[in-house]
């Protein structure tokens, strides 16, 4: 071999099977971008769960001549790629982890005091009011949908909405979502307070009725009935919500409920997270809507969390016995960070007026709230 | 107070910081305005009728618009690019489906022909807009309402003269080319969709609301049922008749039946009351001519001592 056949090589291996000619700006940028959310992550402790392996996908997606996320001449889909076709891109993932979700909520609060479901339904304000104004920014109407549903605080609901509506806007709509979700303890409070007088913060609730295992048992069924009826384009994500925690209310399939709680939960996470990380490659992520999406995620918690405090003061107007406003934040389904806003801003009105139960029945209720917003948009563009 | 807004202004900054460069990125002017739903349609011919199979604007599936001519022959529907024939003052988002361009063939020169476009996409509100070139407003209103048809689908019937002005090609030439397109205006729809889905939402937490409400109602009857039953079986057995006058007989009444630690003090009290004026013996343990409240007070202390006596020997236990 030759000095110039030699050179030749090198140059060739060079420029077609390293990365680092074809390292552009874009991608730099957005390497960045993933070690701001692995920073997040680790070092603040926001949504660790999530934003790890969010932040990590983007990280590793945007080194350039990665077979991650793209498909091989024989149209097998690379690793990441596969994660995505079949885990979201099928609509799988978000779906079992709603089963994990049912799985692991207690229903008690909501079955307790039902009423508490209108606060979950006005608490979605913030989804509508923000799908208006995406559309004035010229995002399309599904684009909008997928946008609004931030704002329910749902990451799998906003995952599922947005794969089936608006899949490009995937990365941003879920990671405005996570980080969102855990900034709700700072978000939610200057809302909760301007929106309420000391006297209300104060008003303690009576205590909640204690839930027979057998009506706790039936609930799923009784909601499945009523939801899938209504809206049958939520039925995947509800279904397999009320299917988790009937495994778990009934008691004799503790091992399958263990697992979807546990096991199962956590592998879907990691390949959730991987794979939403993956879809922000610089080519298809920067352009100016994830900012104007992460603007209007922020808008959507906070008309959110304004819709859920105002329903319980219109409620009040009708109530005999009055219900405490703070309660109402908690509409909003970040479980259960918002019912533990809550209840912190009630303890700092009266530390003994302990709101953690009574938040809890909103908070449920906006998990089923936002499903039920996302099948209202889901239902439309069919 | 404070240092809470700081904190949260310093996370938002660093967000911002981080995604502001995207801003920059001249490539990213090109996605907001990009047309990224534009609907491709694909026709299908089924004996005189050419239908066109399309997913709309804002929506997830296909829909079906069927072109028909009563008058010569529908020789063909295209789809038609909507920025070759877009001007400044058309929001595209309101031509939902697409731009067609129709053509019909062997109508005598100067006559009228009548199109029928119909699909069950179409509503009442639906518009056809027609083009014309030659026109000063390119585009304009036929002006004419959906009608339901057959199968239930809205259609538009227009008639057209040849070389009118709503024919493009605007020759009296026996071929007719009409170039529009079916129009829903966007801003009612999307307020109007808002509106009917956010109460929806409520409507259906409303309807859940109510069914656990009831369910609720009915469980807590059962259980009081059940409790109250309960209770019952736990009581003494009903006092004989004889003693039936006696004030303490009214443990069937649940409301007011003291607890079983108050009757069975009452009870001894009672017991050594009497036994101390009637006799000075011993009680007798077995005697069976004393009233049910009597027993069932007897018997409930004497338990209570047994358990000294059955504590494990040299054990501390506390029973």
């Amino acid at each position: 071999m030759s000095w110039e056949q030699l050179a030749e090589l090198i140059r060739s291996i060079l420029f077609t099977q390293t990365g680092i000619p074809h390292l552009s700006g874009g991608n730099v940028l957005m390497i960045v971008v993933g070690l701001v959310f692995l920073y997040l992550a680790i070092a603040k402790d926001y949504e660790p769960l999530l934003l790890l392996p969010i932040g990590f996908g983007i990280f590793i997606v945007n080194f350039p001549l990665t077979p991650l996320m793209g498909f091989t001449e024989q149209g097998t889909p690379d690793l990441i790629r596969a994660f995505y076709k079949y885990g979201v891109e099928w609509e799988i993932i978000p779906c079992v982890i709603f089963l994990g979700l049912g799985a692991m909520t207690d229903f008690g609060p909501l079955i307790a005091n039902p009423k508490t479901l209108i606060i979950g339904a006005g608490a979605q304000l913030g989804v509508f009011v923000t799908y208006i104004g995406t559309l004035f920014f010229g995002f399309t109407l599904k684009e909008a949908a997928s946008v609004g549903i931030i704002g329910g605080a749902d990451g799998p609901t906003t995952i599922y909405l947005t794969t089936k509506l608006a899949p490009h806007l995937l990365g941003a709509n879920a990671l405005a979502a996570y980080s969102y979700m855990a900034m709700v303890p700072l978000i939610q409070p200057p809302i909760m307070r301007w929106m309420t007088t000391l006297d209300q913060r104060r008003i303690r609730m009576r205590q909640l009725r204690i839930v027979s295992a057998r009506e706790k048992l039936l609930f799923p069924l009784i909601a499945t009935v009523l939801i899938v009826l209504l809206i049958p384009a939520v039925a995947p994500l509800m279904g397999m919500f009320m299917f988790g925690n009937l495994m778990r209310e009934s008691g004799v399939v503790k091992r399958l409920s263990d697992t979807a709680q546990n096991a199962l939960m956590n592998i879907v996470t990691i390949f959730l997270g991987l794979s939403v990380g993956a879809t922000m490659q610089a080519e298809v992520f920067l352009n100016w809507k994830p900012m104007l999406i992460f603007a209007f995620g922020l808008l959507d918690f906070v008309v959110c969390t304004f819709g859920g405090i105002l329903t319980v003061h219109i409620m009040n107007l009708f109530l005999k016995e009055k219900m405490n406003p703070l309660i109402g934040s908690a509409g909003v389904s970040a479980v259960p960070m918002s019912a533990r806003v809550s209840h912190v801003e009630g303890l700092k009105a009266d530390p003994d007026n302990w709101l953690i139960m009574h938040a809890m029945g909103p908070n449920l209720a906006g998990v089923i709230g936002s499903a039920a917003a996302a099948g209202m948009f889901i239902a439309m563009f069919q | 107070m404070i240092s809470h807004y700081f904190r949260l202004a310093r996370i938002l900054c660093l967000i911002v910081a981080v995604l502001s460069p995207l801003f920059f990125q001249h490539e990213s002017l090109a996605a907001i305005g990009e047309d990224a739903e534009k609907p491709v349609p694909e026709f299908i011919h089924t004996g005189k009728t050419i239908t066109a199979k399309l997913i709309p604007r804002a929506k997830s599936t296909s829909i079906l618009i069927d072109f028909n001519t009563a008058q010569g022959s529908l020789s063909d529907v295209k789809g038609v690019e909507y920025e070759t024939l877009r001007t400044p003052d058309m929001d595209i988002k309101e031509f939902k489906s697409s731009f067609f361009d129709v053509t019909i063939d062997d109508i005598p020169p100067g006559s009228e022909a009548e199109i029928t476009i119909s699909s069950s996409f179409f509503t009442v509100s639906t518009e056809y807009w027609l083009y014309n070139s030659k026109k000063p407003a390119k585009w304009f209103n036929s002006g004419i309402k959906t009608k339901t048809g057959t199968d239930n689908s809205n259609q538009f019937v227009i008639r057209v003269m040849d070389g009118g002005e709503w024919d493009s090609d605007g020759m009296a030439d026996g071929r007719i080319q009409l170039i529009g397109g079916p129009k829903d205006y966007f801003w009612s729809y999307a307020l109007g969709t808002l509106v009917v889905r956010f109460f929806g939402v409520f409507v259906v937490l409303s309807m859940l609301m109510i069914g656990m409400l009831s369910a609720g109602q009915i469980f807590v009857a059962l259980e009081k049922r059940q409790k109250r039953l309960a209770l019952l079986s736990s009581q003494p057995t009903k006092p004989e008749p004889a003693h039936q006058t006696e004030p303490l007989n009214s443990p069937n009444t649940p409301s007011s039946a003291p607890d079983a630690d108050t009757v069975a003090a009452i009870a001894m009290a009672l017991h050594l009351h009497l036994a101390h004026r009637t006799s000075h013996n011993t009680v007798d343990a077995q005697k069976t001519d004393q009233n049910s409240w009597v027993q069932y007070g007897r018997v409930g202390i004497q338990n209570a001592r047994l358990q000294t006596f059955k504590r494990p020997v040299n054990t501390n236990d506390k029973l």
